[in-house]
């Protein structure tokens, strides 16, 4: 019994997964002009920054509160402590993580963002 | 006498199951992607760091935007066209946080095939696909 409500559970899980699923995250958080594309003339690179948050996802759901947001203030944060003008060529990616026993049901975002901290 | 001929079966199974595999991993296997970005219906415009520098146009960064489209797929029916939707939602993300444009707009896509169904279950027929756009809004200040 148990057996076939795990086989009908991992079907409905196929089935959806079959007509697949999208997620989207952006930040908009430069308010202090930190970030920018490319260095100024004089700007020297200082350090490579790269910071990720983590969070729990529940049915695609994120539970824990991180964000591609909070990885951007964290970088911007870790650049200012450093004494950078600016983090430059910023880079950023997602990963969402749903382990093979509970599929879907419980499982982890990772929000990485990075870029070179410069200084004239 | 009938569980040790089913356990003999089984074992064959596993072997033919896992020498297929090898000799699939041996052979190699390659899927492309492309999505043309010059010609892209949005208005969003596509720019590396340099293209942009060359501009001299005024800029602000809003932030970073991702997008990332799952699907389960059979190996040999890989769909190539998911980058292209992943991108197409890509822009509508930075539409929708007011870009004009995006920069140095990266991508990657990911087979993956769990560890466990390739050893209980034939290996090469279920995996799931993902494929991922990122890149960098801004906005032009003129």
């Amino acid at each position: 019994m148990k057996s076939l409500i795990f086989l009908k559970s991992a079907l409905l899980v196929l089935i959806f997964l079959a007509q697949g699923c999208s997620f989207q995250h952006s930040a908009a958080v430069n308010s202090d002009k930190m970030v920018r594309v490319y260095p100024e003339e004089g700007h020297k690179p200082i350090a490579l920054l790269h910071t990720e948050t983590w969070s729990l996802t529940l049915f695609c759901q994120n539970i824990g509160g991180a964000s591609l947001a909070d990885s951007q203030r964290e970088l911007v944060h870790r650049a200012k402590m450093l004494g950078a003008d600016a983090v430059v060529y910023p880079k950023n990616h997602v990963e969402t993580r749903m382990p093979f026993p509970l599929p879907f049901i419980i499982g982890w975002e990772e929000y990485h963002v990075w870029g070179m901290a410069v200084k004239k | 006498m009938g569980n040790g001929g089913e356990k003999m079966k089984m074992t064959i199974f596993k072997k033919c199951v896992t020498a297929s595999l090898a000799i699939l991993m041996l052979g190699g296997c390659s899927t492309n992607y492309m999505v043309p970005v010059a010609n892209s219906p949005s208005r969003i415009e596509h720019l590396t760091a340099a293209s942009l520098k060359q501009k001299k146009r005024p800029y602000e960064v809003i932030g970073p935007v991702h997008c990332e489209k799952w699907k389960v797929v059979m190996y040999w029916m890989t769909e190539t066209d998911m980058m292209r939707q992943t991108f197409f939602d890509f822009e509508s993300e930075a539409a929708r946080v007011q870009a004009d444009a995006v920069v140095d707009v990266t991508s990657s896509a990911e087979n993956h095939y769990q560890f466990a169904l390739v050893i209980l279950f034939v290996p090469f027929i279920y995996c799931h696909e993902e494929t991922h756009v990122s890149g960098t809004a801004i906005k032009w200040l003129d």
